[in-house]
C-alpha cells in the first residue's frame, strides 16, 4: 500500500513539476531576450525535464534492481552526446569549408526558371 | 511523388533481360535452389527439415543455419572477388575485359555488401548462437522466439539481395551507396532500393539479437558466474552486441531517409532542394566503424578461448582484457570521421579523429600482447585453430599498422580510396573476422555435431588462406602506394599495374582453393564421422564448460546447470578430478517449442521490402500485414514451451537423448 | 479469475524485473539513438529551407504548447493505469488506459492536423531539406504514437476477456513505459524544433 501511495506522488510530483518547467520554457520563448541566452535555458528546462521524468515516470533509480537499466541508459546517453555533438561540430565545419554561400546558392536560384 | 501503383509497380520483363556472366550467375542458384529441393523430396526430408531445423529454437541449430547461409554468402562474394580480380588482371588498354563498366559497378557493391552483411555477420551471429549459451552454462538464450526471427530476417534480408541477380539490377553505388550517386536521379534504377530494403531487413534482425544476447549475458549466467568469471568470448560479444544496439539504429534512419529521398523526394541528402550529401557520409560512417568493431570483437573472444585452449594456459591479462574491450567499445564511437578525411574537414576536426583513431590502436594491442604472453611458456598444439591465429597475428598487425598510417589526415590524403585502404581493410577483416570464426567453427564444430573435422585439410586450408591472402592484397598495398584507385574496371598500360594485377589474381585463386578444401573438409568428415567421432565430449582438453557435456550437446545443453565458482571451472575440475554431477540433482525444467511463425515474418519482410523495390503498393501493404498479424498470434500463443524430464540411464558427463 | 491486492502487485513486480522488461527498455534505448539520428539530421538541416518558410514562420507555439500538455497528461494518466493493477482495480485501469488512448489520439489529430496544413500550403516534405528533416522527425514521433495507440486497443481487449493474468500485466507495464518514452523525446522535439525554432534557431 505503502508504495502504491509512493508510486502515485511520484506521479503528481513528476506531472506538476514538468507542467512547470514546460510553461516556463514556454513563456520565456515567447519574451525578446538575447538568442544564445533563450538557447541555453531553454535547452537546460528540457534535460531537467528530461531528467524528471526519467526518475519519477520512468522509475530509473540508483537501486541494485535498476543496475543494469541504469548502466545501459548512461552509456546510450553517452553516445547520445557523440552523435549528436559530433555531427553538429562536424557537419558544421563541412559546410563552412564545403557548401556553396547563401549568395551563390541564390544567384543560382535566380538564375533558373521555376525557382 | 508516390508511384506506387498496380500489381506490377515498376516491374517489366527488361528486369528480366542480363548479360552473360549475371545470366550464369542466375542459372547457377536457380539450379542449386532446384537441387536442393529435388534431393529433399528424393530423400523425403522435408519434414526433418522443418521440424529439426527451420523451425527449432535451438540456438545450437539456428546458429548452424546462418553459418550455411553465410557460408553460402562467400562463396557467392567470392566469385565476385574472382571476376573483379580477372577484370583488373586483363582489362588494360584496349582490352576491356570480361564485364561492362556498370556491371563491374553493381558486382564490387555487391562483394561488399554480401561480405559485410551476410557472411560476416552470418558467421558471427551463428558463433555466438553456439557459443554464448553453452559457455555461460545456460540452456538457451533470454528471448527464443526472438532468436528465431532475427534469424529468419536475415534470411529474407538473403534473399531480397539475391533476387537483385534474377530480378531487376543491384546497386553500382559501392557497398555504402554514397548520395548522390545513390540518388534517383544518378541511380534511376531499383538497384540501391534492393541494396536499401536488404539491409532495413538484416539490420532489424541484427538489432533484434544484440538486445537479446545482452539480456541472456546478464540474466541467463549459471549460478556463481559473475561478470568477472565469465569466458573472455562472453565478454566480447557482450561488447560487439552492445556497439550492434548502439549503431545499428543510425543505420536504419540513415537508409530510411535516403530511400524516402528516392521515393517520395525528399531532400536529405539531394545535391539541391536543401539537402546535404555530406550528412550522409557522416551517418553511415558514425555506424560504419562502430560495425567493423562488432564483426571483429567477437572474432578476438574466439582467439581468447583458442590461445588459452591450444596452449594449456590461463589467458593472460584477464582484466585487462576486458578493460580493452570496453575501451575498444567506447572509444569506436569515437573515430568515425577518419573514413572521410578528404571530405573537406578543416585541421582541428581531422586531427581531432586522427588521434582518437590512434588511441584506438593501443586496446588492440594490449590483446594481442595479453595472448602472445599467453602463449609464452605455454604447451602449445598447432592444430588448425592455431594456424588460423599464426596467421591472423601476423597479417592483422601488418594491417593494422598500415591503419595507423592512413589514421594521418595528411598521409590518408594520398591514400584514401586507393588499393592501399582496399588491402588494409581486407587485412583486418579477412584476417580477423574471417580467420577468427574459421578457427571458431574448427573448434565447435565437435560440440555440435559430435564429431570432428579432418584436421589435415583443416591445416591446408589454413595454409592456402594464409599464402593467398598475402599473394592477393600484398600487391595491392604495392598498387596503393603507386596511385591505383578501388573500384577500377580499366586503366592504360602506362600506368604499370597490370603485373602486380595479375599477382594479385593468382592471389584470389589460391584462396579460393582454400575455400574449396574447406568445402571438401566438411564432405570427408561427414561421410568419416564415425571415424571422427567426439566420445569424450571434450576432444580438445577445453577449459570452458561446454566441454563438460556430451557431444553433440542435447538440445537443453545441461541436464543440471553447473555452478561456477571461478574462471575456467570445468579445467580447474579437471585438475582436482571433482565428480559434479549428481542424478538426484537433475529436475525437469522447460524448453521453448518449435515454431513456425518465424518463418512467417521472413516471408512477409520479403514481400514488404519487394514491395518497396519495385513500388508494389499492395504487395508491401500485404507483407507488413503478414508480419503484423504474426506478431500479435505470437503473443496470444498458450503452449509456447514443453517440460523436459531427463531419465534414469542419464550418466554423468553424457546426456541423454531427447 | 479474481486476484487480491498482493497478487496483482507482485504480479507488477515480476513483470518489472523480467527479462522481458529489460529487453523492452534496451530497444528503448535503441528508439532513443534512432531519434538521436532524427535530431542530428534536423539540426544539420534546419537552416535548408532552399527560398521557403523556416520554422519561425511555420510554427504555432501555443497549437505546440497545446500538443505538449496533452501528451504530458497522458502520460500521467497511463501511469495512474498502472497504480490501479497494484490495487487489483480492472475497471480503472481501463478507464484510465481509455483516457490515455484519448488524449494521445487527440495528440495525433493535432498534429495530423498541421502536417495536413503544411503540406496543401506547399510546406510538404519536398519543399526543403528543413522541411524533410521536420517531417521525419516529429512524423517518425507521430509513427510511435500510432504504434502506442493500436497496442493500446489490443491490449484493452486482452484484459477485458482475461483480467489480470501475468501477460497482461505484462503487456501494461511494457506499455506504460513505451508512452513514457514517447513523452519524453517530445520534451526536445517541443523544446528544439518548437520553442528554438521560435526563437530564431
Amino acid at each position: 500500500m505503502n508504495n502504491i501511495n509512493q508510486r502515485f506522488m511520484n506521479y503528481i510530483f513528476g506531472y506538476l513539476t514538468c507542467i512547470i518547467l514546460t510553461l516556463s520554457a514556454y513563456f520565456l520563448a515567447t519574451t525578446k531576450s538575447s538568442f544564445w541566452y533563450l538557447i541555453w535555458v531553454i535547452g537546460l528546462l528540457a534535460i531537467v525535464q528530461f531528467i524528471v521524468q526519467v526518475c519519477f515516470f520512468l522509475h530509473l533509480s540508483f537501486r541494485k534492481d535498476d543496475r543494469a537499466r541504469l548502466m545501459v541508459f548512461l552509456v546510450m546517453t553517452l553516445f547520445v552526446t557523440i552523435i549528436i555533438v559530433g555531427s553538429i561540430w562536424i557537419m558544421n565545419n563541412l559546410n563552412n569549408r564545403m557548401m556553396p554561400s547563401t549568395k551563390s546558392v541564390n544567384s543560382y536560384m535566380n538564375s533558373q526558371d521555376g525557382l | 511523388m508516390m508511384i506506387y501503383s498496380s500489381l506490377l509497380g515498376l516491374l517489366n520483363v527488361d528486369a528480366f533481360r542480363h548479360d552473360f556472366i549475371q545470366n550464369i550467375g542466375v542459372t547457377v542458384m536457380s539450379l542449386s535452389a532446384l537441387f536442393a529441393v529435388l534431393a529433399l523430396t528424393y530423400f523425403k526430408k522435408w519434414k526433418w527439415l522443418f521440424s529439426e531445423w527451420l523451425t527449432s529454437l535451438d540456438p545450437k541449430r539456428i546458429g548452424v543455419m546462418y553459418i550455411v547461409v553465410a557460408l553460402l554468402m562467400i562463396t557467392k562474394a567470392g566469385t565476385d572477388a574472382l571476376i573483379m580480380r580477372t577484370q583488373q588482371a586483363i582489362s588494360v588498354g584496349s582490352n576491356h575485359g570480361i564485364v561492362s563498366s556498370s556491371h563491374y559497378q553493381q558486382i564490387f557493391s555487391s562483394h561488399g555488401t554480401t561480405m559485410i552483411f551476410f557472411a560476416a555477420m552470418g558467421l558471427m551471429f551463428g558463433l555466438i548462437n553456439i557459443g554464448v549459451p553453452l559457455l555461460i552454462g545456460s540452456r538457451d538464450v533470454a528471448f527464443p522466439f526472438l532468436n528465431s526471427v532475427s534469424f529468419w530476417l536475415f534470411v529474407a534480408g538473403m534473399v531480397l539481395l539475391n533476387t537483385s541477380l534474377a530480378i531487376g539490377d543491384f546497386s553500382g553505388a559501392g557497398w555504402l551507396a554514397y548520395p548522390p550517386l545513390s540518388e534517383l536521379q544518378f541511380s534511376p534504377t531499383v538497384g540501391v532500393d534492393y541494396w536499401i530494403w536488404s539491409l532495413q531487413i538484416a539490420g532489424i534482425g541484427s538489432l533484434l539479437s544484440g538486445i537479446n544476447f545482452i539480456v541472456t549475458i546478464l540474466r541467463n549466467r549459471a549460478k556463481g558466474m559473475n561478470l568477472m568469471k565469465m569466458p573472455m568470448f562472453v565478454w566480447s560479444v557482450f561488447g560487439s552486441m552492445t556497439l550492434v544496439i548502439f549503431a545499428f539504429p543510425i543505420l536504419t534512419v540513415t537508409i530510411t531517409l535516403l530511400y524516402l529521398d528516392r521515393l517520395i523526394g525528399t531532400h536529405f541528402f539531394t545535391a539541391g532542394g536543401g539537402g546535404n550529401a555530406m550528412m550522409y557520409v557522416n551517418l553511415i560512417w558514425a555506424w560504419g566503424h562502430p560495425e567493423v568493431y562488432i564483426l571483429v570483437l567477437p572474432a578476438f573472444g574466439i582467439f581468447s578461448e583458442i590461445v588459452s585452449t591450444f596452449s594449456r594456459k590461463r589467458l593472460f591479462g584477464y582484466t585487462s582484457m576486458v578493460w580493452a574491450i570496453w575501451a575498444i567499445v567506447i572509444l569506436s564511437f569515437t573515430v568515425w570521421l577518419h573514413h572521410f578525411f578528404t571530405m573537406g574537414a578543416g585541421a582541428d576536426v581531422n586531427g581531432f579523429f586522427g588521434i582518437m583513431t590512434m588511441i584506438i590502436a593501443v586496446p588492440t594491442g594490449v590483446k594481442i600482447f595479453n595472448w602472445l604472453f599467453t602463449m609464452f611458456r605455454g604447451k602449445i598444439n598447432f592444430a588448425s585453430p592455431m594456424l588460423w591465429f599464426i596467421g591472423f597475428i601476423v597479417l592483422f598487425s601488418i594491417g593494422g599498422v598500415a591503419g595507423v598510417l592512413l589514421a594521418v589526415p595528411p598521409a590518408d590524403f594520398q591514400l584514401h580510396n586507393s588499393l592501399f585502404l582496399v588491402a588494409h581493410f581486407h587485412s583486418m577483416i579477412v584476417s580477423g573476422v574471417l580467420f577468427g570464426y574459421f578457427a571458431g567453427l574448427t573448434y565447435w564444430f565437435p560440440k555440435v555435431f559430435g564429431f570432428k573435422l579432418n584436421e589435415t585439410l583443416g591445416k591446408y586450408a589454413a595454409y592456402l588462406w594464409i599464402i593467398g591472402f598475402m599473394t592477393a592484397f600484398i600487391p595491392l598495398y604495392v598498387l596503393g602506394l603507386m596511385g591505383a584507385t578501388r573500384r577500377m574496371d580499366h586503366y592504360d598500360v602506362s600506368m604499370g599495374y597490370q603485373q602486380l594485377f595479375i599477382v594479385a589474381g593468382i592471389g584470389v585463386l589460391i584462396i579460393g582453393s582454400g575455400l574449396f578444401l574447406q568445402i571438401v573438409q566438411v564432405a570427408l568428415s561427414v561421410i568419416k564421422r564415425k571415424e571422427y567421432a567426439d566420445r569424450t565430449g571434450d576432444p580438445w582438453n577445453g577449459r570452458t564448460l561446454e566441454w563438460s557435456i556430451k557431444s553433440p550437446a542435447p538440445s537443453y545443453n545441461y541436464a543440471v546447470i553447473p555452478e561456477v565458482s571461478q574462471i575456467d571451472q570445468f579445467w580447474e575440475d579437471k585438475q582436482s578430478d571433482s565428480d559434479k554431477l549428481q542424478l538426484k540433482d537433475i529436475k525437469p525444467f522447460n524448453m521453448p517449442n518449435n515454431s513456425y511463425k518465424g518463418l512467417f515474418i521472413a516471408a512477409g519482410s520479403f514481400a514488404l521490402g519487394f514491395g518497396a523495390v519495385w513500388h508494389i503498393l499492395l504487395l508491401a501493404i500485404v507483407g507488413l500485414l503478414i508480419i503484423l498479424i504474426t506478431i500479435i498470434l505470437r503473443t496470444l500463443d498458450e503452449n509456447t514451451e514443453s517440460l523436459v524430464v531427463i531419465d534414469s540411464h542419464y550418466n554423468a558427463g553424457l546426456g541423454a537423448n531427447k | 479469475m479474481s486476484n487480491t491486492n498482493e497478487q496483482t502487485t507482485s504480479m507488477i513486480v515480476h513483470a518489472e524485473k523480467s527479462k522481458t522488461l529489460l529487453g523492452f527498455w534496451i530497444y528503448l534505448m535503441t528508439d532513443c539513438i534512432l531519434f538521436a539520428s532524427l535530431f542530428a539530421v534536423y539540426a544539420v538541416l534546419h537552416k535548408n529551407t532552399f527560398g521557403g518558410p523556416s520554422g519561425q514562420q511555420l510554427f504555432s507555439l501555443p497549437y505546440a504548447l497545446l500538443q505538449t500538455l496533452i501528451l504530458l497528461t497522458s502520460s500521467l494518466t497511463s501511469g495512474l493505469s498502472i497504480l490501479s493493477i497494484r490495487k487489483n482495480d480492472i475497471k480503472k485501469t481501463i478507464y484510465w488506459t481509455i483516457a490515455t488512448f484519448g488524449l494521445g489520439l487527440s495528440f495525433l489529430l493535432l498534429e495530423i492536423n498541421e502536417f495536413h496544413k503544411l503540406y496543401i500550403e506547399g510546406n510538404g516534405w519536398q519543399r526543403s531539406g528543413f522541411l524533410s528533416s521536420y517531417f521525419s522527425l516529429v512524423g517518425t514521433h507521430g509513427l510511435h504514437i500510432l504504434v502506442g495507440l493500436i497496442w493500446m486497443l489490443i491490449l484493452i481487449i486482452f484484459i477485458v476477456k482475461k483480467g489480470f493474468t501475468k501477460k497482461t500485466v505484462k503487456g501494461f507495464t511494457m506499455l506504460n513505459i513505451f508512452w513514457h518514452f514517447l513523452d519524453v523525446i517530445w520534451i526536445f522535439i517541443f523544446s528544439v524544433v518548437y520553442l528554438m525554432g521560435h526563437v530564431g534557431l
